[in-house]
């Protein structure tokens, strides 16, 4: 036990490390501004942008999980409810934290209150998801308070669950709407989003409970086995949608003729394209979903740990991948001052961002998984 | 209220650049961002080979997909059909410059001009660093620094938003052609309210039939090109088997 | 990889082709979306008054003040937006008729020279007595009156030694108040060396109308009025010269004439042309042999200039000697002559052969051109002149003029409008023995030996040979040079094998420079003084012609010079007159008092108002309504000074027909003045014509040197080992190679056809490349039997296969610290020059730059 406690202590360490050389980051970006990253003018959105919009919809589908015994009041799911909020809301904010070192400006903010564009994707998302974390942490609130179905905390529940799939839909359509950028543009995008926020969330749900259980040797584990099973195949449908719209996008990909994709079978960098094998969808794809198909892999703990986190570390590549796709070609005269292709690599500051984000949320984890009685269930 | 457009005459153009230089003095742009730019292209195997230019600037959009999608209306129309940028309201989330179809939105990455900050003695005594420079003539991070653009945005924009070509609304509101026009040594640039029929705009419009750039987006661009950069004759052929 | 070429290039035809939406449907939408702000009724803005933009307006927080460019010699007129005594904008001067208000790409780089951290703000001195290129001179400032000092004693030893003849001036960009320290200085302190720049420039370029029409200088062109133009490596939407007025009415020159350019490389001119001639370097004299032997053939010709045959029936037959008596001229001479001794054999075919361009592309130019007789042009650059044998080229190009009467015409070449500056006041009275004895020493330059006729207007011995002072001061021939000034000059950078200068320069035991910025030539001096910039700290004037006028436009300190600069010209001038007088030798002082105020009638007393008074004593006849000669006219000082540019008359046409400043007074097709100047050459030197020609690396003999001629180019270089001719040109945004040190320069730098911003590249053609294994992007070095340089390759259709095609301006390893990559050490980018010799058109002076040799290229 005091070696687990000792575990714990080293562990908190390195989070407030983590969290102080994100404080750095923040600063220097905040002073220097962003120069920092290894974006120009051509590749604006970079990896930090790609870690919000992976959190963000993984934090949509933690919502969407939430939501099976929270809205649609499948009741055995309901030992799970909780820590799904929960860790929606922590995504989430490591989320906010990516997007927050992302802005040039984040001190005018305010402006989106004040100043607000009705027809902006961006608008739609950055309220949603405001709003979504509000409505999320009053949720929980009441969870915590043991309110788990008045009608005002339903009616949370519920409202957090239309948020959630609108969410997605709108970082989709922030893409979907940029007829200037082909490769992007369409519905496509937003249902794209919506499959791949569910997916990461549920792999993040999966991957996360059984780390906690491994680590803590609770043996809830034991009683809870089969409902890890359903969801797992819930992970495997939900990994076969993505099979399938992945496949839709390659075959539309390389049957195109128009120029813009012509970056899909060039374009090579560190997020999994190589050698015009897109080996982020192989094996953060395609490789966790033929593994799921089998019933033993699917019913091991090493199983799901392993396909969830192949399938996190594969979602988050391919965003990377769409959002540099679209963006490593000069748009227009900015060809006259950048090469016809850029390729790009994340700078060290845009690391620490990704760092920063993701220790601020598996600080929220931990603490919460400590001190707010996340396995709680209505009695 | 006019609405304000440009006519560029690609004939009368001789591709020089001096549009672009002449922006970056009177809009203090700094290094790497360009309002006023081209695309080039050199067509042809040697020695049947053309080189063309086309300037470009902001198309000041009827519908701007620019101010479509900025959040915070940063990005906005003046009612003269500009598409004006404020700083103050910008976000710095990028998103125009990610939407703009031309290419012509830049985003500041770092503090403007950093040359000039810099404390570098060519010759101790014999030469000045240029920040020296800048602060014995008594200017603002250049020394030739345009105080005028200042009126109606930051004259030297800080770090952490985006900037393009304003159509040099400040010189149009005092009754000035946008200085690209004026500096055009060419006259490949005309300059007007699109809504009056007397306007030049209005008369060449009438009189080619000009193209504008990506027009099947759908973004009306108020920039609008008529004739070639090259008109060359050639002896008539009917080709051959 | 084709394939995926084509696809990128048709992403870029997309993006400016997709005109889908019709003009009509497209106006139907703009209607609906705003009829509602056209019902409420806005303003309505007047165009018009938009257009007058440019008389101060209400909202402008500075003044417009009138000034000079000299960023290239098309010297426009200028206006300089000045707030607070800080420049700020610059734009063409609306008054001025000849670039008519217009400005360019260059001019706007003066503010990022005027203030450049890197100018010099105060006088040095060199602490290092070793020179050399690689000896870091360890230049420490010290004041004006200390350097002001030294320079006077070094001048008074040699007076004292009776060795002025050793004092050296070496001018660089000038203005017309020049004289005051070219010419009287270097004179009354008694020395035969002043050498300019100017055959480094484009003397052969005025070789050919020299002794043709007797006209040594730059032409202008009616272009609006004509109906072909013939372009002989000139780039006159880019380069030198008049290029703001060229570029304000190309759109429409285009339009009306057909215009064919005939250079290796496609320049900004040849990018707009109707037809690009991409010539060998060198074969510019067959085209035009070619040219005029159809023009002749054809019986194209311009018959109310050139004349008839008697009887009205063409002779000229291919290989036909035709009977001089059967042809009658009427204002030109020789003609029968220029046939018989080189046209009749020069057929399209041979030309082709030589020059690399299509027999029937050739035939069909000739007759196009000469159909347009007389509005059309043979407009001669420095392309095919400035090579070893120009001048011949020169003559050739230019005679083409005569024989379609577009000279002097209507729609042709035109020659200068008259002007009424003053010169200054005769130094003869303030030259005392020793000055006068030091005066006739031959020139440094060695002009008007056997080797070096310089025949400028005629005169054996007459124009400079700028690059060759390098050997002269080398070997000490014709004298030691001990004591020297430099000012606005850059010859360590600017001549061909400048290698040959920085050994010359490094022995020169006292070398003063005045200069805006520590350049290559600043390295070996002893004394550096800052100067002033033209456009806007310095009082001058120059003149200039183009659109049918000439003007005359001043340059005046118009802003708060921000360091302790001073005027080249006069300023420094006086204040060494000042020193020498102290030192017992005041006729210099003497004879600057003479320029006294016009108005008041007031001597200087300092170098301030000697700076001003000189200007208002040489401009005098212009603004002085008592003294009104023609052209514009103005009621004072003040008022020119204000409006900044006075105009000539317009044009008269014709006027020169008959009564050319020749030998014959008419358009020799065979010269007698050239035929006069080489024989008083020949005679100086107790030898024949033929004997000059051949010593002179000319391949005419006997009557053909008296006639326009081809001559095989000749080119260093052996063709197995150095494959590639290198062709050099000049860029929109050079001042005359002194902009590498602004950050605009390569933030535009691809304005020039084919160049890349931020770099220097040399262009290959993509077959060459392929051959040698070199892509874009590539660092390669380029080397001829003289030196070498390093710059990035880059692939580049433009450019005839064979050649290598690379931009002047770049290669600087001083000037500043953005100029050099590491100041005093590693040039950014390559020098031209580094790989050009130091060869020459002997006959006109000029230094060789195009065609000058061969070299090799390598990846590094």
């Amino acid at each position: 036990m005091s070696e687990k406690k000792g575990l714990y202590g080293i562990w908190l360490v390195v989070l407030g490390i983590a969290i102080l050389i994100g404080l750095y980051t923040a600063l220097k970006i905040f002073i220097q501004g962003h120069g920092l990253f290894n974006t120009n003018d051509v590749i604006i959105w970079s990896l930090p942008l790609g870690v919000y919009i992976f959190l963000a919809l993984t934090s949509s589908g933690l919502t969407l999980l939430a939501g099976v015994p929270l809205v649609l009041m499948v009741k055995k799911y309901e030992p799970f409810a909780k820590r799904l909020v929960f860790l929606a809301i922590a995504t989430l904010l490591g989320a906010f934290v990516a997007i927050g070192l992302e802005l040039g400006s984040v001190e005018n903010m305010f402006w989106i209150l004040f100043s607000p564009n009705f027809s902006s994707p961006i608008w739609w998302m950055g309220f949603i998801y405001s709003v979504e974390l509000l409505v999320l942490i009053v949720k929980f609130w009441r969870m915590h308070k043991g309110d788990w179905h008045s009608g005002f905390s339903n009616a949370l529940g519920v409202i957090s669950f239309l948020l959630a799939l609108i969410a997605p839909l709108m970082i989709g359509s922030v893409f979907g709407i940029t007829e200037s950028r082909v490769t992007y543009f369409g519905s496509m995008m937003s249902v794209y989003s919506l499959v791949l926020g569910l997916l990461s969330g549920t792999a993040l749900f999966l991957l996360y409970s059984t780390i906690f259980h491994r680590v803590t040797g609770n043996g809830a584990v034991e009683r809870q086995t089969p409902l890890y099973n359903e969801f797992t195949v819930i992970f495997a449908y939900v990994a076969g949608i993505a099979v399938v719209l992945s496949l839709v996008k390659f075959a539309i990909e390389s049957a195109s003729t128009v120029p813009e994709f012509l970056v899909y079978h060039k374009f090579e960098h560190a997020f999994g394209a190589w050698q015009g094998f897109h080996f982020e969808v192989l094996l953060g794809l395609f490789l966790p979903f033929v593994l799921l198909l089998i019933p033993s892999v699917r019913k091991s703990m090493g199983g799901k740990a392993v396909t969830s986190a192949l399938i996190l570390v594969g979602t988050l590549m391919m965003h990377m991948e769409i959002l540099l796709a679209g963006q490593s070609h000069p748009v227009g005269p900015k060809a006259e001052q950048y090469p016809a292709f850029i390729s790009y690599f994340p700078s060290i500051w845009e690391w620490l961002v990704f760092v920063f984000a993701l220790a601020v949320m598996l600080l929220l984890y931990t603490l919460g998984e400590r001190y707010l009685k996340l396995a709680e269930a209505p009695q | 209220m006019p609405r304000y457009a440009m006519v560029i005459d690609l004939q009368r153009c001789v591709g020089c650049g001096a549009c672009s230089i002449a922006c970056r003095n009177e809009n203090n742009v700094p290094e790497g961002i360009y309002w006023s730019n081209k695309i080039t292209e050199t067509v042809g195997t040697f020695p049947n080979v053309r080189y063309h230019y086309i300037p470009t600037l902001c198309n000041h959009c009827e519908y701007a997909p620019c101010v479509r999608g900025c959040p915070t209306k940063a990005m906005h129309k003046l009612d003269n059909g500009i598409t004006m940028h404020d700083p103050k309201k910008c976000i710095g989330c990028k998103y125009c410059e990610f939407n703009c179809p031309y290419g012509v939105i830049y985003f500041n990455w770092k503090e403007p001009h950093q040359f000039w900050k810099n404390n570098k003695v060519l010759f101790k005594g014999g030469t000045s660093s240029p920040r020296e420079e800048v602060e014995k003539v008594g200017a603002e991070k250049t020394p030739y620094f345009n105080p005028e653009r200042g009126a109606t945005l930051p004259a030297n924009r800080p770090k952490g938003v985006v900037e393009k070509c304003t159509f040099c609304d400040h010189r149009v509101s005092k009754g000035l052609l946008p200085t690209c026009v004026e500096a055009c040594p060419a006259n490949a640039r005309i300059f007007g309210d699109i809504k009056d029929p007397d306007s030049d705009v209005a008369k060449l419009l009438g009189k080619f039939r000009p193209f504008r750039l990506r027009e099947q987006l759908g973004t009306n661009p108020h920039i609008f090109y008529i004739r070639d950069f090259n008109p060359a004759q050639y002896r008539p052929t009917k080709g051959g088997i | 990889m084709k394939n995926e070429k084509n696809k990128i290039q048709s992403f870029v035809n997309g993006f400016r082709g997709d005109f889908v939406m019709t003009r009509r449907s497209f106006m139907k939408k703009a209607t609906a979306a705003t009829s509602t702000a056209v019902v409420l009724g806005g303003l309505k803005p007047s165009l018009k008054a938009l257009a007058a933009a440019g008389e101060v307006s209400s909202g402008e927080m500075g003044e417009w003040k009138a000034s000079t460019c000299q960023g290239c010699t098309s010297w426009c007129s200028k206006q300089v937006y000045v707030i607070d005594g800080r420049a700020v904008k610059v734009r063409g001067n609306p008054n001025s008729k000849v670039n008519n208000g217009e400005g360019c790409p260059r001019s706007h780089l003066g503010l990022q020279q005027v203030y450049d951290p890197d100018r010099i703000k105060t006088p040095m001195k060199r602490t290092n007595p070793k020179k050399g290129r690689n000896e870091d001179p360890k230049f420490v400032p010290i004041s004006w009156d200390e350097a002001l000092n030294t320079i006077a004693d070094k001048i008074m030893e040699l007076r004292k030694n009776n060795e002025t003849h050793k004092y050296m001036l070496m001018r660089g960009r000038y203005s017309y108040m020049r004289d005051v320290l070219y010419d009287r200085m270097t004179k009354i302190i008694g020395s035969p060396n002043n050498i300019s720049h100017s055959a480094i420039c484009a003397e052969a370029e005025k070789f050919g109308p020299y002794y043709t029409e007797g006209y040594w200088n730059y032409r202008q062109y009616d272009v609006t009025n004509s109906r072909y133009i013939l372009i002989w490596g000139a780039d006159p939407v880019a380069a030198n010269r008049q290029v703001s007025y060229y570029s304000s009415v190309w759109g429409d020159v285009i339009g009306k004439a057909t215009i064919a350019v005939v250079e290796p490389r496609l320049s900004a001119t040849a990018a707009k042309a109707d037809i690009w001639l991409p010539i060998k370097p060198g074969q510019d004299g067959a085209l035009a042999a070619a040219i005029a032997h159809v023009i002749l053939t054809e019986g194209l010709w311009y018959r109310e200039f050139v004349g008839d045959f008697i009887d009205g029936q063409n002779r000229f037959v291919a290989d036909q000697e035709v009977n001089e008596e059967d042809f009658e001229e009427k204002y030109t001479h020789g003609l029968v002559k220029w046939w018989n001794l080189e046209l009749k054999d020069k057929t399209v075919a041979w030309a082709a052969e030589r020059t690399g361009l299509p027999a029937d592309q050739i035939q069909h130019v000739a007759v196009e051109y000469a159909k347009a007789t007389p509005h059309c042009i043979s407009w001669v650059g420095g392309g095919p002149v400035m090579q070893v044998r120009g001048a011949y080229t020169s003559m050739i190009c230019h005679a083409l003029n005569g024989l379609t009467g577009g000279v002097d015409n209507v729609g042709g070449t035109l020659q200068s409008n008259k002007e009424y500056t003053k010169k200054f006041p005769k130094p003869n009275d303030y030259m005392d023995d020793i000055a006068k004895k030091g005066k006739k020493h031959e020139k440094i330059d060695q002009r008007g030996r056997l080797e070096f006729p310089a025949l400028k207007k005629g005169k054996p011995g007459s124009a400079v040979v700028t690059n060759n002072a390098a050997d002269g001061i080398l070997n000490s021939d014709p004298m030691e040079i001990k004591v020297a000034i430099g000012y606005m000059n850059n010859f360590a950078f600017s001549c061909g094998q400048p290698e040959r200068w920085e050994r010359a320069l490094s022995k020169i035991p006292f070398l003063v420079h005045i200069t805006t910025n520590a350049s290559e030539f600043s390295w070996f001096s002893d004394i550096l003084l800052p100067d002033t910039h033209h456009m806007f700290e310095k009082w001058g004037y120059v003149k200039s012609i183009g659109n049918g006028y000439r003007h005359v436009t001043l340059m005046q300190p118009i802003v708060k010079p921000v360091w302790d600069y001073k005027i080249d010209e006069t300023e420094i001038p006086w204040l060494i007159a000042e020193k020498l007088a102290e030192r017992g030798f005041d006729n210099l002082l003497r004879h600057y008092k003479e320029y006294k105020d016009p108005e008041t009638g007031k001597a200087p007393t300092n170098e301030k108002e000697f700076a001003l008074y000189a200007l208002k004593y040489a401009t005098q006849n212009l603004w002085n309504p008592s003294q009104y000669k023609g052209g514009d006219k103005f009621n004072g000082w003040e008022e020119f000074l204000k409006i900044g540019v006075w105009n000539s008359d317009p044009y008269h046409y014709r006027e020169h027909w008959g009564n050319m400043k020749t030998k014959t007074k008419k358009f020799e097709f065979y010269s007698e003045t050239l035929k006069a100047a080489l024989e008083m050459h020949a005679e100086k030197h107790n030898t024949t014509v033929d004997h000059v020609l051949e010593v002179c690396q000319y391949q005419a003999r006997g009557e053909r040197a008296f006639v326009p001629h081809y001559e095989e180019p000749f080119i260093a270089g052996d063709e197995k080992e150095f494959q590639f001719i290198f062709v050099d040109h000049k860029s929109r945004l050079n001042r005359e190679g002194r902009t590498p040190n602004c950050s605009w320069y390569y933030e535009f730098k691809d304005v020039d056809p084919g160049d890349e911003i931020w770099e220097d590249v040399a262009k290959i053609n993509p077959l060459d490349a392929q051959k040698l294994g070199i892509e874009s992007g590539d660092e390669i070095k380029i080397s001829s039997e003289t030196g070498s340089l390093t710059c990035k390759a880059k692939l580049w259709e433009g450019v005839r296969p064979g050649t290598v095609a690379k931009c002047y301006g770049q290669g600087h390893w001083a000037y500043g610290t953005l100029a050099a990559k590491e100041f005093g050490k590693v040039p950014r980018g390559g020098s031209n020059n580094d790989v050009i010799p130091a060869v020459y058109d002997r006959l006109s002076g000029s230094t060789v730059r195009h065609a000058g040799t061969r070299v090799k290229i390598e990846k590094v």
